[in-house]
């Protein structure tokens, strides 16, 4: 059987798991870095951290949890200096309280219980792999002998079949400052790809962290060359897509179900909250794969989401029917057997759902929202920009993300003028508190708040040649990537059509409109696997986007993103964190 | 040829033991008795020590006291002295381990392991034993084993993780006369096992456990290789083969029947699995499996050594070994032998003789098709074989035969193989290098393994050839940077280019046509180690993985070549590893300066002293000019600020950074605008405070915005303190009246 990707890294990814909650012995306890709960979940379940001996689960905070009566205590947790200086106080602890419980004091105890101190040991594991920094700070703390430091591979989180994320905040890092750490781990993740599933033979991309992505990963091929174990030949190809050459697109409202699932509810590692009916809210995990009425809602402009989830209420109603038109015993054996597990798995999804698109309807029923949305309209049409309505919002206090964002927006398509800008951020400032100033900085730094000196037809142009701008884009069985942003057709995901199928037109457009240098490497063809890699983050819609143009080419198409982004995520990022 | 190959045979019943005279020794020795003497699991390495307990005497005269502890090869070649005189401990014991590495118990409770070349490893056996004291010691190839002269046993069960354990369950209140030991792998308690005669008892102790098995008069068991048999001499001289499992006998001979007999320092030991040598002080017998035995008489002293399949001899001037002679040989060889092979063998000969016969036996062979019988029993034979002209005449019978089987695909591989072993085999047996090396050995070693063994006894030419011969790429590449380690140890008076350009030439040579890299960081350290950093670098160089290189140039002192190199490897965590090695090696100054130097690394060190210290990235961006910067982080920390105090601190920091550049007047002005505000709102706290007990369930106005301030001003009545605010603060007239609207 042809390995796929994505099975590869499921594969590589549960093996790295397992091979992390086999160490040690006796009852175990896994500490759990709370950013990484979304990537170990979605890779094991309960029961699978259960198979392995782990009786204690627990997520690592600045409390200490009594884990006396454990033999081995697993940390996962990413290489991040202040969080391993977290897992050196606890074990510190550990060992302290340790040493006091095996002291004369505790001699006293009855002659039943088992010796009271047990002699623990402890488990890192970093992810993706540990670095010289975590050792060295073990070691300054003098618990690397106490502690053993190993790596949890797992690089790439594969959210579908589909779509592989590294989860990894980048977007603001990559361009304002110069940390190329992302590209370095995908880069790294690639090239373990690589070894799975055959070379990647032909590369196309524009622009700077493309460039620089393509000079890093041949770089470290070439240190890494190790022999492969099998002989892989086949055609992957690769396309990258630079962030910085298109910031609009996460900047815009997406406009298909998961897109707007992920604005409004957040998905987080593939994973939702819903409403846990009236308990506190659970989370739920959205996979194609398991989940039929996701795979068929997934992609679909949120505007016959409706109609859809109605059809698929009837169905599963006519379907539950049948069980009733079973009569002999034979056909209800049958029907419990074939049908019923499938059955009920769409009877639980669907009602969540429902409940998920009723709240992105509520939202986006919003008058402001709506208001937003127009401006956005507009904005990419006719290079205009409503300045009233963003006063307007400000003082309303609307939600200070999408302000900004729409502002941001603004400042890309090159239509908000110096003095403007300056008072916006007077006023933002004074609506949503002094501390945004250093919000601002940052989206100044990252090139999304940037005033136009002299009027450029820059935007226009673009639009023009690359039909952004689809009127009567049809939303059901859609024909063109427009459909995702219902009117906008995505740039980034224009560049990979481009990409799929170059012509001589668009090439010299591209050339001419969009910041260079160009990456090409190999006889790009038509046969093999695509892998598209978001530099910086992709957006739902865009891997929608994607899809329909994997879907229309014929071409296998996998998306790989350093991260899940949208307006809010990306806005978030810049403010002022408090931990 | 059959009489040839005969030589040296010690006929037992059907079988036979090989005696074969291996290497004349060089040395100058005479005294073996009053020696530790020790040699190799492989044979290839012997190592001696004077017995401090026993008399000695030279004809040199004093000079000798002081003997020190030497490695000779197989040969008798003086390899390595090791001086003793100044050691406070004397030398109880000497073995080998597996991977050839001299073991000497000393009397202090240590032990010593050394490699042929290079520095030992010490361990410690322990207080306890230190505090005892050791009465006897064993070692064998994978652990050893001591008894206190509190008769308690200490064991080291493996090499590779040598902690001692106390088997303390099991005093002996008397020395034991003899004991013995049998390996972890071959006992059911899965610990090494020793087996002890006391009295009427035979006593087996684990590490949990012991048994006392009944047991008349038993003085010498020795336990063979592979742990199916025990070999017994009893107190009457009794010698006997038992099964291990069942105690069976299955072979008996009354020693005092056959020799003189003295219970004083006898050996046995045993050659493979086949038969029992025991060492009196003028004879050698050796009994069969099948009850069959041979006397040979001595005339000076000799000292064996048990291997996996055979038993070296060593005297004074010779080395001897024993091997049992094996199936396919036997088959062939022996008087009278009717097997194909024999026929075979007996067909050329006549062949050669150009008799008719020769004819009538391979007609005989075909017709009852035993010719590949007789091909695959002669080229055993022939792997078998020690003397080069035996096997060369058996591969040529094997090639004459093969002629009627060309088809046979299995034989043919099977032929080249065994060739190609023959000459490994022959090469490292040759007297020049002096390893004298079963066939079987040469099984359990691996070909990986003997190139090993040559590296570590610098062979380093003949190691390479093997390797190029048996396309061993990986091994090539140790073999090149074993070399290279001590080209680099031991050239003096040398232009660093010129060394480490002949190393990266013969590194390059021998790793062109393979994948294999060479690790050179692992050179660039011994480099260091010995001195010479400027070749360290030079060769760090040419390392390709900058997680190796970067750690080794911190700890050579070249932390800006460190810095460079992590920049260059794209690895954010290795710049921050160079970039806090910096900080804590360098003064405040000194490293700023370093990092400025590198304007690569700057977006590092924010990005590192954002997270992890803020002070730092303060005092980085004053250092560096760059206010705003600084401004915006002050800005930054009020946010993070607990108290009203340090929020107002890091606020007028903030506005003293942007009030340096014109540039950020703008900037400035906010920052006051906050400062204002946080004034004002700790201004109605305070207020609240002082009016009395209600403040609970005000809400108070700190971290609001300007807006909200104004707003809540409104609402609590305050309107006079709003307007105050909206003047000071420059709020829009617009704004305010859409908000109350």
């Amino acid at each position: 059987m042809k390995l796929t990707a994505f099975y590869a890294l499921v594969r590589d990814a549960r093996d790295q798991l397992s091979h992390c909650l086999e160490s040690g012995t006796g009852r175990k306890a896994l500490v759990i870095d709370k950013s990484l709960s979304g990537i170990i979940s979605r890779l094991a379940d309960s029961a699978f951290i259960k198979e392995h001996g782990v009786e204690r689960l627990s997520y690592l905070s600045p409390q200490v949890p009594d884990l006396s009566d454990c033999h081995s205590v697993i940390y996962i947790a990413r290489s991040d200096p202040n969080v391993v200086k977290l897992i050196a106080q606890h074990v510190h602890g550990a060992l302290a309280s340790a040493r006091d419980a095996s002291g004369p004091t505790s001699s006293s105890s009855g002659v039943h219980s088992p010796p009271v101190a047990v002699s623990q040991r402890f488990f890192l594991f970093c992810l993706p792999r540990s670095t010289l920094l975590v050792k060295k700070i073990l070691e300054d703390d003098s618990l690397l002998a106490e502690i053993d430091v190993q790596d949890l591979e797992i690089d790439l989180l594969p959210l579908e079949h589909d779509l592989f994320s590294m989860e990894y905040p980048s977007f603001h890092a990559l361009a304002p400052m110069r940390d190329s750490h992302a590209l370095y781990q995908l880069s790294s993740s690639l090239l373990a790809l690589e070894s799975a599933i055959g070379p990647f033979t032909a590369v196309r991309g524009r622009g700077p962290l493309a460039d620089s992505f393509m000079t890093m990963f041949t770089k470290m091929r070439a240190a890494h060359s190790h022999p492969s174990p099998v002989d892989l030949t086949g055609t992957n190809r690769l396309i990258l897509v630079d962030r910085t050459l298109d910031m609009i697109t996460p900047l815009m409202t997406q406009f298909t179900y998961t897109g707007l699932v992920d604005t409004f509810k957040d998905i987080v590692a593939g994973f939702v909250e819903v409403d846990g009916g009236g308990q506190r809210p659970r989370k739920f995990k959205l996979s194609m794969d398991d989940d039929n009425i996701y795979c068929e809602l997934a992609d679909l402009n949120f505007g016959v989401v409706g109609p859809t989830l109605q059809r698929l209420a009837k169905e599963l109603k006519a379907e539950s029917g049948k069980r009733k038109e079973a009569n002999t015993l034979t056909d209800i054996n049958k029907f419990v057997s074939d049908k019923l597990p499938e059955l009920q798995k769409l009877q639980e999804a669907l009602p969540i759902h429902i409940g998920l698109a009723e709240s992105v309807a509520k939202a986006i029923m919003d008058e402001d929202f709506n208001l937003v949305l127009q401006a956005q309209q507009v904005l990419l049409a006719s290079t205009e920009l409503d300045a009233d309505l963003i006063d307007e919002l400000m003082c309303r206090n609307y939600e200070p993300e999408a302000v900004l964002a729409l502002i941001c927006l603004g400042c890309l398509i090159g239509c908000v003028k110096e003095k403007q800008l300056d008072l916006w951020k007077r006023e933002f400032v004074q609506s949503y508190g002094f501390h945004h100033l250093v919000t601002w900085h940052r989206l100044e730094q990252a090139g999304l708040l940037t005033a136009t000196k002299t009027p450029t037809r820059q935007w226009a142009n673009l639009r023009k040649a690359l039909d952004l701008i689809v009127e009567d884009v049809r939303v059901e069985q859609p024909d063109d990537i427009a459909y995702t942003f219902t009117g906008y057709a995505p740039l980034s995901a224009r560049l990979v059509q481009h990409w799929l199928r170059p012509t001589a037109r668009t090439r010299d457009d591209i050339s001419r409109l969009l910041p260079g240098p160009p990456v090409e490497v190999g006889d790009f063809g038509t046969a093999g696997r695509v892998f598209v890699l978001f530099l910086g983050g992709a957006t739902y819609a865009e891997v929608s986007a994607v899809r329909l143009l994997g879907r229309t080419m014929g071409a296998d198409v996998t998306v790989v993103a350093t991260e899940m982004v949208n307006y809010r995520r990306i806005m978030a990022g810049a403010m002022v964190s408090l931990t | 040829m059959a009489t040839m190959a005969r030589d040296g045979w010690i006929a037992l019943g059907e079988s036979a033991v090989c005696q074969r005279v291996v290497y004349d020794l060089d040395w100058d020795l005479s005294n073996l008795d009053a020696m530790h003497v020790a040699q190799s699991p492989t044979g290839a390495f012997i190592g001696m020590a004077r017995d401090d307990r026993k008399p000695y005497f030279t004809p040199g005269g004093a000079k000798s006291l002081h003997f020190p502890l030497c490695i000779y090869s197989a040969t008798g070649q003086l390899l390595r002295s090791i001086p003793w005189d100044r050691e406070p401990a004397s030398i109880l014991k000497l073995g080998w381990t597996d991977n050839d590495q001299l073991v000497a118990v000393l009397d202090d409770a240590s032990v010593r392991l050394y490699p042929v070349y290079g520095d030992p490893v010490v361990l410690s056996l322990g207080e306890e034993v230190a505090k005892n004291g050791i009465a006897s010691a064993r070692i064998w190839p994978t652990g050893l084993a001591v008894l206190t002269k509190s008769g308690q046993f200490t064991v080291i069960g493996s090499w590779s993780s040598p902690v001692p354990r106390n088997y303390l369950h099991y005093v002996f209140t008397e020395q034991p006369a003899s004991w013995t030991h049998v390996v972890a792998s071959n006992t059911i308690s899965g610990s090494v096992e020793l087996l002890v005669p006391v009295a009427n008892y035979l006593v087996v102790v684990s590490e949990m456990d012991h048994v006392e098995k009944p047991y008349s008069s038993l003085q010498t068991v020795q336990v063979s290789p592979q742990a199916n048999f025990w070999a017994c001499v009893l107190s009457s001289f009794m010698l006997e083969i038992r099964l291990a499992q069942t105690n069976q006998v299955v072979a008996r001979l009354d020693l005092k029947s056959v020799v003189e007999c003295d219970s004083n320092g006898f050996q046995l030991a045993w050659c493979g699995e086949d038969a029992v040598l025991v060492v009196f002080a003028e004879s050698l017998i050796i009994m069969h499996m099948s009850g069959q035995h041979f006397a040979i008489d001595l005339f000076e002293p000799v000292i064996l050594t048990e291997a996996h399949e055979c038993c070296f001899q060593l005297t004074s001037t010779e080395l001897t070994m024993f091997t049992p002679v094996l199936y396919a040989t036997m088959n062939v060889f022996k008087i009278g032998s009717t097997h194909p092979g024999a026929i075979l063998i007996d067909a050329i000969a006549h062949y050669s003789r150009k008799s008719a016969q020769s004819v009538d036996l391979l007609e005989g062979l075909l017709k009852d098709q035993q010719l590949r019988i007789a091909l695959a029993t002669c080229l055993e034979a022939a792997g078998q074989a020690w003397d080069p002209k035996l096997q060369h005449q058996l591969l040529q019978a094997v090639q004459f035969g093969r002629v009627w089987m060309d088809q046979d695909v299995t034989l043919r591989d099977e032929y080249s193989a065994t060739c190609q072993r023959l000459r490994v085999l022959n090469a490292v047996r040759n007297r020049s290098i002096g390893i004298p090396l079963t066939a079987l050995a040469l099984q359990r070693l691996g070909y990986v393994g003997l190139v090993r063994r040559l590296t570590r006894a610098r062979q380093h030419l003949l190691a390479h050839r093997l390797a190029e011969y048996l396309h061993l790429a990986h091994a090539k590449v140790e073999i090149v940077a074993d070399w290279a380690k001590l080209k680099i140890m031991h050239s003096q008076d040398f232009d660093v280019n010129v060394l480490v350009a002949t190393i990266v030439a013969r590194v390059q040579a021998s790793t062109a046509t393979v994948d294999a890299a060479l690790d050179y960081s692992e050179l660039a350290v011994a480099a260091y180690r010995a001195g010479q950093p400027a070749v360290a670098t030079k060769l760090l160089d040419h390392e390709r993985d900058p997680a190796r290189q970067v750690p080794l140039l911190m700890d050579m002192s070249q932390p800006q070549v460190a810095l460079v190199k992590a920049l260059d490897s794209f690895d954010r965590d290795l710049v921050h590893l160079v970039l806090v090695y910096l900080r804590s090696h360098l003064l405040l100054n000194e490293f700023f300066k370093t990092v400025l130097a590198c304007p690569r690394a700057i977006p590092y060190l924010e990005q590192y002293a954002r997270d992890h210290d803020r002070q730092l990235l303060r005092d980085f961006y004053s250092v560096d000019d760059r206010h705003v910067e600084r401004g915006y982080l002050h800005m930054e920390n009020a946010e993070r600020a607990e108290t009203v105090e340090a929020k107002l601190a890091e606020l007028r920091e903030a506005v003293t950074a942007f009030s340096s550049t014109r540039k950020s007047a703008a900037d400035q002005k906010i920052a006051e605008q906050a400062l204002d505000l946080v004034h004002e709102q700790a201004q109605i706290a305070k207020d609240h405070c002082d009016a009395g007990a209600s403040t609970a369930s005000l809400e108070l106005p700190e971290g609001k915005s300007v807006n909200d301030m104004i707003l809540y001003l409104i609402r609590t009545g305050q309107m006079t303190r709003a307007a105050k605010l909206k003047s000071k603060l420059q709020v829009p007239e617009k704004r305010r009246r859409t908000k109350v609207d």
